[in-house]
């Protein structure tokens, strides 16, 4: 009888013990940082530290950095409809980033690979405008430029996010310059670090520098990456061009068209403008404001965007000019 | 010379029957095949991911060969009274050393080469090419292995085998720190720097026979300097193996 009361006890016992060890682990589960947060609190050792302490293995400790700044690029844990959550997971992912990569390449300053692929995960397009993360990455790139110089990916990618995302236009042409003077560098090249010093700013710039980044990606992430940045972009050149020809087209008639197929026939446009994505760009009657059928418009700075629409307009004030006189003969 | 290569592939037969080679072995190999893995996680330069895996765990798993292998080359056979029987043949303190290093060497050239070859095997089947960097990382891998192997002999020709493989894994921690003790020497005053300066004279430069961060950014090097730092360690290798014999040969066995 005692050693069945025994048995049962332990048995009891061991119940017990396992179901506390399942509630152990879950609570330790509910508080474990976040993959984000364990990023911003490392590394633990500055990387000249790490570099003496890895004793020769300097280049493998930075492989395992750059993992986790892959891991922390793809985390993704704001919900879809909170605008203010996803933008400050945005800042806060692109400052991950940039600290891991920036790690990485102070262990390893020739690991040429972690500079593109900062340049591709740190700048993050923010949903009420703008990008976070353009300058560190910039800065990281300026790294990667002094440290690899035989590569012209380096300088290239620079060019672009001070073209892209920090609108100067100067800095840009100037990387683009060094781009082309470095071996191997493609011909499209030195014809855009020249449009560049010419007309940066406008749209047609920003289309043909996303072109020659589709074209130069180096694998297919990167490359949907700057296919979709190529179709926003074709996108909001077709929407500036529908919404500085309904403007044009009000200052003739007093009202703006029903539809986008009126600045047509007024000769203001050769044809409505494609929407890259497949559905239609449509006008509003109206406000003025073009909008696409199936894609939300870039949400460019408001400087970046009266750049593209002064440059845009003036070529379409000088086509309704010479509509109008051919008209008028 | 036959005593000394009968010496050495006695020392080869004897440590082709030790566990903890095979064991390391197996745990290299696991690891090298498990790169791949590892580069399928992460974005561009593959290619980098398998060389850095590879060539770390070439060296690390030789190193733990040579050193813990090594110190038991000479206080083993004290400590089992087997060398004896050895020298009561007419063979010199000194040919049984060497005898004994050189069979460890060939053992480990042999571990390095199996073990770069697989990592060559994995490269290929990745589609990636074992670079001229890369072949020559490994050449000073074996270098510095044969380097550590001295060391450990060393070290068992006058102290127990727990000792000995902490003096030679200390070795291998401060070689890999010759450049920065340097830098510190430069940055310090006074009779500590001094002192630093001439340790980082004296303590094998580790850091000039690893060549892995280059073989992973497969960066250009020219055989000139391959050919030079092997020599670096392969001179300083004799030098210790000529002190070890001296040693040896004044230690009391009785």
């Amino acid at each position: 009888m005692m050693r069945r009361v025994k048995r049962v006890s332990a048995a009891i016992a061991l119940l017990c013990a396992a179901v506390a060890c399942v509630g152990v682990l879950e609570s330790a589960r509910s508080r474990r940082p976040s993959a984000l947060d364990a990023a911003l609190a490392a590394p633990a050792l500055p990387a000249g530290v790490a570099r003496t302490l890895s004793l020769g293995f300097a280049s493998a400790v930075a492989d395992v950095a750059y993992l986790q700044a892959i891991q922390v690029f793809g985390t993704r844990t704001a919900p879809r409809g909170d605008d203010r959550a996803r933008d400050d997971e945005t800042r806060r992912r692109a400052h991950a980033v940039f600290r891991l990569l920036d790690y990485v390449t102070d262990l390893d300053p020739a690991f040429r690979y972690a500079y593109v692929f900062g340049a591709v995960a740190v700048p993050s397009p923010l949903v009420s405008g703008g990008a976070a993360g353009a300058e560190e990455a910039a800065a990281l790139l300026e790294k990667g430029v002094r440290e690899v110089p035989d590569d012209w990916r380096l300088p290239f990618h620079l060019g672009f996010i001070h073209a892209e995302y920090r609108g100067d236009f100067a800095a840009a042409a100037s990387a683009m310059a060094e781009a082309g003077r470095r071996p191997g560098r493609p011909s499209f090249v030195p014809p855009l670090a020249t449009r560049l010093a010419a007309a940066g700013g406008s749209i047609e710039t920003a289309v043909a520098l996303a072109r020659a980044m589709v074209g130069q990606a180096p694998d297919d992430e990167q490359r949907g990456e700057y296919m979709e940045r190529l179709r926003l972009l074709e996108l909001e050149r077709g929407c500036l061009q529908v919404e500085i020809a309904a403007a044009i087209f009000r200052e003739a008639h007093g009202r703006l068209p029903a539809r986008a197929g009126e600045l047509v026939a007024e000769g203001l446009l050769d044809s409505e403008p494609p929407e890259p994505h497949g559905g239609r760009i449509e006008l509003d009657p109206a406000t003025g404001a073009a909008r696409s059928t199936a894609a939300e418009r870039l949400r460019l700075d408001p400087q970046a965007r009266d750049r593209m629409r002064r440059a845009m307009e003036e070529q379409l004030r000088a086509r309704a000019a010479r509509a109008r006189a051919e008209e008028g003969r | 010379m036959s005593a000394l290569a009968a010496l050495a592939a006695n020392t080869v037969r004897e440590l082709a029957r030790n566990k903890l080679l095979y064991v390391l072995l197996v745990f290299a190999l696991a690891l090298i095949l498990g790169s791949v893995l590892l580069a399928s996680l992460t974005i561009g330069q593959w290619e980098r991911v398998i060389n850095d895996v590879g060539l770390a765990t070439v060296e690390l798993s030789g190193a733990l060969i040579a050193v813990l292998v090594g110190v038991g080359l000479l206080a083993g056979e004290v400590d089992r009274r087997t060398v004896y029987v050895t020298l009561a043949k007419p063979v010199t303190r000194a040919r049984f050393v060497v005898g004994r290093y050189l069979g460890l060497c060939a053992m480990l050239v042999l571990l390095v080469a199996v073990m770069g070859g697989a990592l060559t095997g994995v490269l290929r089947a990745a589609g990636f090419p074992m670079t001229f960097t890369g072949a020559a990382a490994l050449l000073l891998i074996c270098v510095e292995l044969c380097l550590l192997a001295a060391f450990a002999v060393l070290f068992s020709s006058f102290t127990t085998t727990t000792l000995g493989t902490t003096f030679a894994v200390s070795v291998f921690a401060i070689g890999h720190m010759a450049g920065e003790l340097a830098t510190w020497a430069g940055k310090l005053k006074g009779p500590s720097a001094s002192m630093l300066a001439v340790l980082a004279r004296v303590v094998p430069n580790l850091q000039l026979l690893n060549l892995k961060t280059q073989a992973a950014n497969q960066l250009p090097v020219s055989p000139g300097f391959v050919g030079l730092c092997a020599l670096y360690g392969l001179l300083y290798s004799a030098v210790l193996l000529a002190v070890a014999c001296l040693v040896f040969a004044r230690r009391d066995l009785k």
